[in-house]
């Protein structure tokens, strides 16, 4: 699989980034620890440019950043957004999960769905994961009456990244 | 072969008959973690109201819907700010 990814960062790290190349976050991220990117969305017309700059400057508040474009490719991958057998058994898996949930007497809103990467963690994982999550649990989207979907790319091995470009900087006004 | 299935066919094998001392662990660790909601065919037909699943981008308003009454539950899609009486339904 080939997909392009966007990753918006502060000045200080668009500097180590082209120097060094990309470190990963800790693993109390979404889908873990791991390098982080957004995609394009094209039946919603969604750019993942765009959702990176959002990042960078509505969430992370950066005064000064930086967008990266790369080019990821591997066959060794989880896509529970557009691959159709991982997508069924993502939501198996969330369904077990969810069964021992409540046979723990525990309520449905307190389930945590990351335990389910935390398990991926434990086993061994892909190079990369992709999946469409609800962006409106970030600030400050948090009063969105909408759900605000995203294509988040997270890469394991860093080795799937072919090329990689600063496309854009900028200061948020 | 894309060693992704077979990583997620073993996480549902063990997910099936995971201990409760497991579950409990991996509970916990997630809830250090940054919260997650991975929307799948089933979310996105649910959340963006299109009967065949599939997207649709004139939606903009995707309103948690009430399965019996097949209407909008409004209370229900405010999980986020249950303060916020401000609705504005932007599209149909």
């Amino acid at each position: 699989m080939e997909i392009t990814g966007y990753h918006g960062t502060d000045e200080n790290s668009v500097n180590k980034i082209s120097r060094n190349g990309f470190i990963p976050s800790d693993n109390n991220n979404w889908l873990g620890q791991g390098i982080y990117f957004f995609g394009n969305i094209k039946e919603l017309n969604i750019s993942g440019k765009s959702e990176a700059v959002d990042w960078a400057v509505k969430v992370r508040k950066f005064r000064s950043f930086g967008i990266f474009e790369a080019l990821i490719i591997s066959n060794n991958y989880i896509d529970i957004a557009r691959d159709e057998e991982h997508k069924q058994l993502y939501e198996d898996i969330r369904r077990a999960a969810l069964a021992k949930h409540g046979q723990l007497g525990k309520l449905q809103k307190d389930f945590k769905e990351s335990l389910v990467f935390t398990k991926l963690e434990k086993i061994g994982t892909a190079d990369f994961i992709i999946a469409l999550t609800d962006g409106a649990k970030n600030p400050p989207f948090l009063n969105y009456v909408v759900r605000r979907p995203q294509l988040q790319i997270c890469i394991k091995n860093n080795n799937c990244i072919i090329k990689n470009y600063l496309i854009d900087c900028g200061e948020s006004k | 072969m894309n060693q992704g299935t077979e990583i997620l066919k073993k996480i549902l094998e063990e997910m099936k008959s995971i201990s409760t001392e497991e579950y409990l662990e991996l509970h916990e660790i997630a809830s250090q973690r940054e919260p997650v909601v991975i929307l799948t065919n089933y979310d996105i037909e649910r959340f963006w109201g299109t009967p065949s699943g599939e997207l649709n981008n004139s939606t903009t308003a995707n309103f948690f819907m009430d399965e019996s009454s097949g209407l909008p539950d409004y209370k229900n899609s405010l999980p986020f700010s249950s303060s916020n009486n401000d609705i504005t339904v932007l599209a149909a």
